[in-house]
């Protein structure tokens, strides 16, 4: 067993893990985070996505040892309080899921891209880029079309700029 | 569970179905594991939970299709339709799953007659147990096999005949309704020329072979194929699956109880499973009363709560789920009338109730919804003789299915090196009925095409030799992702269904059921060779190009 101290939503936590613990067990069983979802089992969905230290990462394929000492947000910690994060009011607007099992990983993928990318994210980005990150868009939720994201709506401060 | 598997008295039984994930058919069966917790969990009287990871469940959910069909169609000199011959193998799996013998049969063999006047089919299914994983109900579950066999047949013969798809199948559209097709099913509407239209205007059809020029200026084999699907669903009337042998009726329950403060909670037996019912059923009844849709809460999967209901699958929660809210809803508002008309001593054919009032028509006379809810529960100043409270139940048993329709249209672009398929273009045009809420409506469809279009060119089960099952992660099964797929083109034209009291037919399936003989439509008529199965991987498209190069 290994100690490991990971900052999760802004608050620090201790457990000792088996060293093949994976980072999604450790929020999902350890922490009670189960906003967090497991999809595939290998790597292809996306559905586990959060962020480590500012990047999205697919939480079943990183060691909750080898994320020691990171700061990782989830799905949970997105929000507010009680005031969604502005992905999170536009995919509730847009109806941007269906059963909502991967649609935490769809929204975590997409505020990293729009951090990223600030205003120069374009509708291109959006289809093309989960193909070289090798996340899925899949059927399960039905996309909005030609406003995939709301449009501008995600020019509040702290969100990296808007969309146009 | 109670009355089949004996786990335990119905009265002590509660099940309890929150947010499930998707169900695409595969939730609908009992599957052992759960019956086995059950009884574990008796055995040793700890709380038991079951997890599958993603290949068990490749191993172990029912999948869906998997049809061999030898199709025969006669015309007379003017083309139009005389016969049409069926035989189909489809295999059951390796054990009997919950719908898997009627879905080849009652849900398959009913539609082939699809869009158009046949005075004859004959339809020979035989069913076969296999070494596979079950296979049953998946997103459509025979309509999807039914439209193939005749929307491919359809394409195919007007190409051999030398004339236009389009107008073979105008040629040969239903247009008077009710029409009783030879295949058990009554229709009873459409328009399906407006579909059409709708569809050919959309994809701009007119200008295809000016587009089928340029991309062939870039190398690329540009091609068009069309579907003009219809399907069965509102599932469905009892004494109908009674005749057919089913064990149970296919009505819905639901339940409208108001609260003293005027706010209303709707018990309902159709599951919500992503289908957005909290937000289309909370519509139906705010819009009824002109109440905030924030004052109207949904409830369901909860057998402890709701007390019977039929479920969701077979695009019945609007049709049959929402019917019965419908009728529920007219008692409370029957008996909303009576109270008014009593407190203000008018006549009860004067109220109406409208933007959360409930008035006198043509005067200044009025109670506010809430104040009549109140009064319905102190009881102070009701009628002689009635009951207090404001709750109210009703059962649906719808009275035929229902039959949305429409026109698909795909637009592909091959490379012949390689035989990648690229979906350039895809027109939904369906006919719905009434729709209440457009957006979710849209949703349904844009996810039933990318299902339809996965299994058209991407998804494939494979099992080796031994009988291994070689496609049981989603490294070796291929998810349609977003960038296999085109912005869809989606419109709705709307004739209402005259068998239940709010005109819905449907929308869950449709996509999945049209899409994919439109797609292989399109590859086969880019590549010049028709003999061409699904899914059209790129080894398969080029080596059916090269077939005929
Ligand atoms: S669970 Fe599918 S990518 Fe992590």
């Amino acid at each position: 067993m290994t100690d490991v101290t990971i900052t999760v939503n802004g608050r620090e936590m201790q457990g000792s893990v088996e060293d093949r613990t994976l980072l999604v067990q450790f929020l999902r069983e350890n922490l009670g985070l189960t906003g967090t979802h497991v999809g595939c089992d290998t790597s292809q969905c996306g559905a586990c996505v959060v962020h480590v230290d500012g990047k999205a990462v697919k939480s079943c394929t990183m060691l909750a040892v080898q994320a020691s000492g990171s700061s990782v947000t989830t799905i949970e910690g997105l929000a507010n309080g009680q005031e969604l994060h502005p992905v999170q009011a536009a995919f509730r607007e847009h109806h941007g899921l269906q059963c909502g099992y991967c649609t935490p990983g769809m929204i975590m993928t997409a505020v990293d891209m729009i951090e990223r990318h600030g205003s120069s994210l374009d509708e291109e980005t959006v289809r093309e880029e989960p193909r070289r990150q090798y996340l899925p868009l899949h059927r399960l939720p039905q996309h909005r079309q030609g406003d995939p994201f709301g449009g501008g709506r995600f020019a509040g401060p702290g969100h990296g700029g808007g969309m146009t | 569970m109670s009355a089949f598997y004996n786990v335990a008295p119905e009265h002590k039984l509660r099940v309890i179905a929150p947010d499930v994930g998707g169900g695409f058919g595969s939730k609908i069966y009992i599957y052992p594991e759960e019956i086995v917790c059950l009884w574990a969990s008796k055995r040793t009287g700890v709380p038991v939970k079951w997890t599958s990871d993603r290949t068990e469940a490749f191993l172990t959910d029912a999948h869906g299709r998997d049809h061999e069909t030898d199709v025969e169609l006669a015309l007379d000199a003017d083309n139009k339709i005389l016969g049409l011959r069926v035989e189909t193998i489809a295999n059951l799996g390796a054990y009997m799953s919950l719908f898997s013998s009627s879905v080849p049969t009652y849900l398959y063999a009913t539609l082939l007659s699809g869009q158009y006047d046949i005075p004859a089919i004959h339809a020979n299914v035989k069913a076969v147990y296999t070494n596979t994983v079950p296979v049953d109900a998946y997103r459509g579950a025979g309509r999807p096999e039914a439209t193939y066999v005749v929307e491919r047949t359809m394409e195919t013969a007007a190409r051999e005949l030398g004339i236009s798809p389009a107008d073979f199948r105008r040629k040969n559209f239903i247009r008077s309704f009710p029409h009783q097709t030879p295949v058990i099913m009554a229709y009873d509407a459409g328009d399906f020329d407006a579909c059409l239209n709708a569809g050919m205007e959309a994809a701009e059809v007119a200008g295809f072979e000016g587009r089928r020029a340029e991309a062939k200026s870039r190398g690329k084999l540009r091609g068009l194929g069309m579907s003009c699907y219809i399907e069965a669903c509102g599932i469905a009337p009892s004494k109908a699956v009674g005749s057919l042998g089913a064990g149970v009726g296919l009505w819905e329950s639901a339940e409208v109880r108001v609260n003293p403060v005027g706010t209303i909670e709707i018990l309902t037996g159709s599951h919500s499973h992503g289908q957005g019912h909290e937000t289309t059923f909370a519509q139906l009844v705010a819009e009824r009363f002109g109440l905030p849709v924030d004052n109207v809460q949904v409830i369901h999967g909860d057998t402890d709560k709701v007390q019977f209901g039929m479920g969701t699958y077979g695009s019945r929660s609007g049709a049959v789920g929402m019917s019965a809210i419908h009728k529920a809803l007219d008692k409370v508002e029957a008996k909303a009338k009576k109270i008014a008309a009593h407190v203000l001593e008018a006549d009860e054919g004067d109220i109406v109730i409208e933007n959360g009032e409930v008035k006198v028509a043509g005067t200044d006379k009025k109670l506010g919804w809430h104040e009549v809810c109140l009064g319905a529960y102190t009881g102070h100043n009701l009628p002689d003789g009635m009951e207090p409270g404001l709750k109210e139940g009703a059962f649906y048993d719808p009275t035929n299915f229902t039959f949305p329709a429409g026109c698909y249209i795909c637009e592909v672009e091959v490379d012949p090196e390689t035989g990648t398929t690229e979906i350039v273009q895809f027109v939904a045009a369906d006919d719905f009925g009434r729709v209440i809420n457009p957006m979710i409506v849209e949703g349904q469809v844009h996810g039933g095409l990318a299902q339809g279009i996965g299994q058209a060119i991407l998804e494939r089960t494979h099992y080796d030799d031994s009988g291994q099952l070689t496609t049981a992660s989603y490294m070796d099964y291929a998810m349609p992702r977003a960038w296999d797929l085109p912005m869809f083109k989606v419109s709705t034209t709307e004739t209402l269904c005259p068998g239940n009291p709010l005109g819905m037919k449907g929308c869950g399936e449709a996509g999945a059921i049209g899409s994919p003989p439109a797609v292989i439509n399109a590859i086969t008529d880019a590549i010049g060779n028709n003999d061409l199965t699904m899914p059209a991987t790129p080894e398969k498209v080029w080596k059916a190009l090269n077939a005929v190069r």
